[in-house]
């Protein structure tokens, strides 16, 4: 079916592979490289030819998830493909570095496949970013920030005054019924309506946003002269009527509702007020402007480290898993894969039932079973290793657990060490010394004048370097988990996989 | 031991010529190319003829006097270099050693509810040799192959593959060396043709090799015509012959072959016997056969050495030419239309005679000194009318007897 659509001289070169690097010519490389070049154009061209909505981001992540499931379709056609022929099965000729080859090609092809949403992806979000200039998206903002407390949409944009009632006589007792609160239209304070959070937050990113007391000075001079105002607020308009916002009415009549509204305070409870009230989605310009500044300023979400933290584990452990089961008999594959599934849920089970009522923590006992059943797959693994005279399907599975848990076992370590001791100072911060919570939070912590306070600090201090550590840890166990399962234990456990499938039967 | 002959090739070749056999005589050149690295021409000329007669609608069809005269020009051009070729072959020395050496090799199972003992035996198993095991079904043929292949651990005797030069142990590059074609093969997925490039390549044939050897292979066993298809659209009989390609392709050490015979009709099991007659002869690439059937003649015809199992026992191994030379009897197998009373009244003429009744033959045993033409005569003279007879002194088929 792909050869089908391939060129002839994709089909010429695969003819060369087949005779000439069979490793090549299985993992289909250049299918994939081509489908994948195909793909990215094509994916391309959707992000730049489909409307752009920037009120409603969900086809973003419609999209995304449509071409994730073309990924997925195709992995499943790449992995039956790769997987019909087999060195191993048939003992081809190999070499102990062939590993690496068939590792790193793999996991490119994995990739390569998972990659089409990238293309769509950046190039929309570089379409939205682009809908406005950054001098447009602050003039908007500005513009709309400064007109907004004449558009009285909810009294609780104004400040709540108190009055007094004056037929009642106030007391200590009675003093919340001899009282009541209304709003002051002439006293706007939820300023910064149209700013996006991460420019009110970073306002390094972008200059020329107005801040809160600048929005309020501008608008105390626009509210002393009505043609400024009727200005400001038609602006205002226009750029609700830029972005698909229906709005009805005139700037007179904003402005004349505006000053009616500023006479007295008004009381919440008050019908006639209601009945005034904007039936409008001003919501909807918020919405574009923070999507704009978003696409603006955020890295896309498939270029953020986090992202592709996720996806390389995601690709490495594809590669992985399909590597192995290559590598040994598809049954004890399936029953690797099911353990996987069942263990993990009997364990916590099982940790539940005994975490019950012994005073320990059954998330512990979780940790601690788990972290056994891998010591336990390590030692029949090396007693196939030591003395490997026929196949034994349990030890196979053994060793397919230690093959897959090896690359997050460090990573897996240092979580079970923080959870289960205090070597990274977990506990002494958090539950045991409140003192020193306390001490911290304190402004005299900044300035120590007394060797308790000296001493408060080092702990803090000490504190830090801990968890500091134990953070360097994590990314240092999960690197060292990645190297040393690539560099050494994956070429090692294939020898002894391959040594194990090619031993006899008991029967 | 069959070998390779250049003086026998040349002189059969203008003989399967004279007769206008080119389905034969193209094979023949095939596996001349095969065993010598002949000038591109000379080689193509073999491939040409091959295809010409693959392309022939039937036998009887006239052959092209072109392809006649490609024939002769290939015959002549190996007959001017006879001499090179006959110091190439005899320049080539395999050593003794045996391929695969088996002592004391035993195994004991169940086998649903009924317990299974395969007796200890010896074997050896030398290059330029086809072994035959053959015996009744469940009498423990296929385990004692796969015994053999690697695929099941025996529980007493030492295995050793002296000639790989290979420690016990290391099965990965054993096998590497064996092939194993169980009864029932897997199926291939994919083209034929992208199958058995893929494995030549994966055992190290590459480029214009690979394409050599694919194409050779396709054309000496007829499967040229298939190589485009898939699994699913063959028959069982190519579906083996396919397998035995693939095998033959990187040339193992060990062919093992369990009860290939099994699904195939009469032409195809005299075709695929034909090719294991080829394939032994091979001096450049020298590799033992070892095969178990039920169709024992067919296997012996072409075995040099017979194992006989009974229940788990080795009742003989060794050469098939050997069997019977110590025999006290002569054994004929006979099918007539005539009645045991009639046989038994002639039979009575011959002194220590026995019959057995198979059900559609008779097993007669004479003294050995009764040679099977007086045999023949004294059931003639008596009228007994014969449609069947085989002298099976010589034949493992008496181990079939039940009084053995």
């Amino acid at each position: 079916m792909l050869s089908f659509f391939a060129p002839r001289f994709l089909k010429r070169l695969d003819q060369r592979l087949l005779l000439s690097s069979p490793i090549l010519w299985l993992s289909k490389l250049h299918y994939v490289i081509y489908y994948t070049v195909i793909l990215w154009l094509l994916t391309g061209l959707i992000a730049l030819v489909i409307p752009i909505n920037l009120a409603d981001m969900v086809n973003n992540g419609i999209y995304y998830t449509f071409f994730t499931i073309i990924s997925i379709v195709l992995l499943c056609v790449w992995i039956y493909r790769n997987a019909i022929f087999n060195i191993e099965s048939d003992y081809g000729n190999r070499k102990v570095t062939d590993e690496y080859k068939v590792f790193f090609i793999n996991f490119l092809c994995v990739f390569l496949l998972f990659s089409y949403s990238y293309p769509f992806t950046y190039i929309y979000n570089a379409r939205v970013a682009n809908t406005l200039s950054e001098e447009e998206l602050v003039s908007e903002i500005n513009t709309l920030n400064v007109a907004e407390p004449f558009f009285v949409k909810s009294y609780y944009d104004y400040r709540e005054v108190q009055i007094k009632k004056d037929s009642i006589i106030a007391d200590d007792q009675t003093d919340y019924q001899s009282y009541t609160y209304k709003y002051d239209i002439n006293d706007y304070h939820s300023w910064n309506k149209y700013t996006p959070y991460r420019l009110t937050t970073d306002s390094n990113k972008v200059q020329g946003i107005l801040s809160s007391y600048q929005q309020q000075l501008s608008f105390n001079r626009l509210r002393k002269n009505d043609s400024q105002a009727l200005q400001a607020i038609q602006n205002y308009i226009s750029i609700l009527r830029k972005h698909d916002v229906k709005f009805d009415y005139e700037a007179s009549y904003v402005l004349s509702r505006y000053k009616s509204l500023c006479r007295e305070p008004i009381d919440f409870n008050n019908e006639s007020y209601k009945t005034y009230d904007y039936t409008v989605d001003f919501g909807r310009v918020e919405t574009i402007l923070r999507n704009v500044c978003d696409a603006k300023f955020d890295p896309v979400f498939v270029l953020r480290w986090e992202f592709n933290l996720v996806v390389f584990y995601f690709v490495f452990y594809i590669t992985l898993a399909f590597m192995l089961f290559k590598t040994v008999r598809w049954q004890q594959f399936l029953v690797t894969v099911v353990s996987f599934i069942l263990l993990p849920i009997l364990v916590f089970i099982f940790s539940m039932l005994l975490g019950f009522g012994s005073g320990r923590g059954s998330e512990t006992i979780f940790m601690t079973t788990l972290l056994l059943i891998y010591l336990v797959a390590v030692g029949f693994s090396l007693s196939f290793m030591v003395h490997p005279k026929k196949f034994n399907a349990f030890k196979s599975i053994c060793m397919q657990i230690v093959y897959v848990c090896t690359p997050v076992f460090f990573l897996y370590l240092i979580f079970y060490l923080d959870e289960n001791t205090d070597i990274f100072w977990r506990g002494k911060y958090y539950y045991n010394d409140y003192a020193i919570q306390e001490a911290v939070s304190s402004n005299s912590f900044t300035s120590p004048s007394t060797s308790f306070q000296m001493g408060q600090l080092l702990y803090e201090e000490q504190y830090k370097y801990y968890r500091a550590l134990f953070e360097n840890l994590i990314w240092a166990s999960m690197a060292f988990g990645i190297f040393f399962h690539i560099s050494f234990f994956m070429v090692f456990m294939k020898e002894q996989f391959l040594k194990m499938k090619a031993l006899p039967k008991n029967k | 031991m069959k070998t390779f002959s250049i003086s026998e090739t040349i002189s059969e070749l203008r003989f399967l010529l004279a007769e206008n056999d080119i389905s034969r005589a193209s094979r023949k050149m095939l596996d001349v190319t095969k065993e010598f690295d002949l000038p591109g021409e000379v080689e193509l000329l073999a491939h040409e003829v091959r295809i010409a007669h693959n392309n022939l609608q039937n036998e009887s069809q006239v052959v092209d006097p072109a392809i006649i005269e490609k024939c002769r020009f290939f015959v002549s051009y190996i007959e001017q270099h006879k001499e090179y070729y006959e110091d190439f072959i005899s320049k080539i020395d395999h050593g003794t050693l045996p391929v695969y050496s088996g002592i004391g090799i035993s195994k004991r199972f169940w086998s649903g509810n009924s317990p299974f003992y395969l007796q200890p035996s010896d074997i050896n198993l030398y290059t330029g040799q086809i072994t035959g095991v053959v015996g009744e079904n469940g009498n423990g043929k296929t385990t004692l192959l796969r015994i053999i292949a690697g695929e099941l651990l025996s529980d007493t005797g030492d295995i050793s593959y002296p000639i790989l030069g290979l420690k016990a142990g290391q099965w990965y590059k054993i096998k590497n060396q064996i092939a194993f074609i169980p009864q029932r093969i897997d199926k291939w997925h994919g083209t034929l043709l992208d199958n058995l490039s893929f494995y030549a390549t994966m055992h190290g044939i590459k480029d214009a090799e690979n394409n050599k050897q694919v194409t050779y292979i396709l054309h000496r066993l007829g499967l040229d015509r298939f190589k485009h298809l898939k699994w699913s659209e063959i028959s069982s009989g190519y579906r083996l012959r396919f397998e035995l390609a693939k095998m033959l392709m990187w040339r193992p050490k060990l062919l093992v072959l369990d009860e290939p015979l099994a699904n195939l009709d009469i032409n195809a099991q005299q075709l695929f016997l034909q090719d294991l007659k080829f394939i032994i002869k091979s001096i450049r690439f020298p590799l033992s056969i070892i095969l178990s059937s039920q169709a024992l003649h067919e296997v012996e015809s072409v075995a040099d050495n017979i194992i006989f199992i009974k229940q788990g026992q080795t009742l003989y191994s060794g050469s098939q030419k050997e069997f019977g030379q110590e025999r006290q009897y002569n054994t004929f197998e006979i099918a007539g239309s005539f009645s045991r009373e009639s046989l038994t009244q002639v039979m009575q003429l011959i002194p220590g005679y026995k019959i057995e009744d198979s059900g559609t033959v008779f097993l007669i045993s004479v003294p050995v000194d009764f040679t099977p033409e007086e045999f023949l005569q004294t059931l003639l003279i008596n009228k007994i009318r014969l449609n069947y007879f085989r002298d099976i002194s010589f034949s493992t088929r008496k181990l079939f007897k039940k009084d053995f």
